[in-house]
């Protein structure tokens, strides 16, 4: 049984209940450190989302020197529009979708120069953009290490023969792991459209990867 | 075959994570369905093979470039109104520069109108301005378009000022601003020929070649001390070109 020492504690008990103080690791947290000029604040944002961020935009782009600039440009707006961030979302929905709109940007940008690949390329089975044919290599290596990295740059190369439209989602699904809910977000549409995108990827894959399945 | 059907089992599968305990109804389905066992093997392993893409790092430098990046953009950021300014700041900030352009405009106008207005409304409390016609030449031949002012020659020409018709200053002023003036003009049309001069060198006559080679000059006065000369080449007669002046045989001046 509870015993009141001071007459001020009748009735105002849960007042003097010691509120719930906000994480000050926390990604808004940190953000609104940056908010205020703590730079330390800033860097340790930068620290945690570099790679994830970084490897997002290369899965997109098929390009790491480019992923590492339209990376740094994610954290500049991310900067530049702390004062105006809105913890509505969590930070990584936030980022994800600054990285996204940038990295499909970029890739349209490379669409109307036409910087594809000139050793051949095809239209896509669904009228999307030109995809790249990288056919298999089908001889046999010798070490098991070459027969990984062959397969990734083959998994990664069909990505980037996906339409951007399709390409976000199985990224954000089987590369970064996140829910339907969060893909949903970042790319600011449905559920069901993010689940129907994926299958569609997925579909677009198999056809694509049939040598390595 | 089970209650399930193949598409909406893979379907489920589709979105299942991968290491997520099946239904049993779609284990139960699975038993049953090649194609559907088929596609789960090959969705398994390319899910695998995605995922085994994993993350690839960011460079050592990133830290670095980023912050010599901001600093950069910083330095170079300079004055923007935008920044500093709501909306209805700047549009004030557009208005007041409106406004003092149009004052500024108002005043240039205001003082280049006075600058004019004093001498044109000198020029209408006087005597209409007379502009002088002066022959510097001998032989004075009148052009046929010329306007006829007054038919005796060598006599001061009054111009016809419009200005000196307006009652109102300031009309004089728009009017002595934007009309030229006018210039005064003299016809001889009337009066016969001057004879350049006739000289006999014996019984034949000699008419000094000099004298036609001069031109004609004009010089007009507009009344406000401008002069504009005007030179008409000397008339020549053909018979001249034949007979060259620099030649040793013909006499200097005598034809």
């Amino acid at each position: 049984m509870n015993t009141l020492t001071t007459i001020d504690e009748v009735g105002f008990a849960h007042a003097l209940q010691p509120e719930p103080l906000e994480d000050t690791t926390s990604d808004h947290a940190l953000l609104e450190a940056t908010r205020t000029g703590d730079q330390d604040a800033f860097a340790e944002l930068v620290s945690r989302y570099r790679n994830q961020i970084t490897s997002y935009i290369y899965r997109m782009t098929n390009d790491y020197d480019g992923a590492v600039d339209l990376a740094q440009e994610t954290f500049v707006r991310v900067y530049r529009a702390a004062d105006r961030y809105q913890r509505s979302y969590a930070f990584s929905t936030y980022i994800y979708r600054i990285a996204t709109n940038l990295a499909i940007s970029e890739l349209r940008k490379r669409k109307r120069r036409k910087l594809v690949s000139l050793t051949g390329f095809f239209q896509s089975s669904d009228g999307g953009e030109p995809v790249e044919f990288n056919p298999p290599d089908e001889r046999p290596l010798q070490d098991k290490e070459l027969v990984d990295v062959e397969r990734r740059n083959a998994v990664q190369r069909a990505i980037s023969t996906l339409p951007e439209k399709y390409r976000a989602p199985l990224i954000l699904r089987d590369v970064d792991g996140r829910s339907y809910d969060e893909i949903a977000k970042i790319l600011e549409t449905s559920e069901g459209t993010v689940k129907s995108r994926i299958s569609r990827a997925r579909g677009f894959l198999r056809e694509k990867m049939t040598a390595y399945l | 075959m089970s209650d399930l059907n193949c598409k909406t089992v893979q379907r489920e599968l589709d979105e299942m994570r991968l290491g997520d305990e099946q239904s049993v109804q779609v284990t139960k389905h699975l038993r049953q369905c090649n194609e559907c066992r088929e596609f789960v093997e090959k969705q398994t392993k390319l899910r695998q093979l995605v995922g085994s893409l994993g993350t690839v790092a960011a460079p050592a430098d990133f830290d670095f470039r980023l912050r010599a990046r901001l600093a950069h953009e910083n330095a170079n950021a300079g004055f923007h109104l935008s920044g500093l300014l709501n909306f209805g700041q700047r549009g004030l900030l557009v208005a007041t520069a409106l406004v003092l352009l149009v004052a500024a405009i108002v005043s240039v106008r205001y003082l280049t109108n006075r600058n004019t207005n004093a001498p044109a409304v000198a020029t209408t409390n006087t005597v209409a301005p007379t502009n002088e016609v002066k022959q510097t030449g001998s032989a004075a031949m009148p052009k046929p378009s010329e306007e006829v002012i007054t038919p005796k020659r060598n006599e001061e020409v009054a111009v016809n000022d419009q200005v000196t018709k307006e009652t109102s200053a300031r009309r004089v002023v728009v009017n002595k601003s934007r009309v030229k003036p006018p210039l005064s003009t003299a016809e001889f049309s009337s009066e016969r020929a001057p004879v350049v001069g006739q000289q006999t060198m014996g019984s034949e006559p000699v008419f000094p070649i000099d004298a036609s080679q001069q031109s004609l000059r004009f010089s007009l006065f507009d009344g406000r001390g401008n002069s504009k000369t005007i030179s008409v080449p000397s008339v020549s007669f053909g018979s001249q070109k034949l007979v060259p002046t620099t030649t040793s045989y013909s006499p200097k001046g005598a034809w």
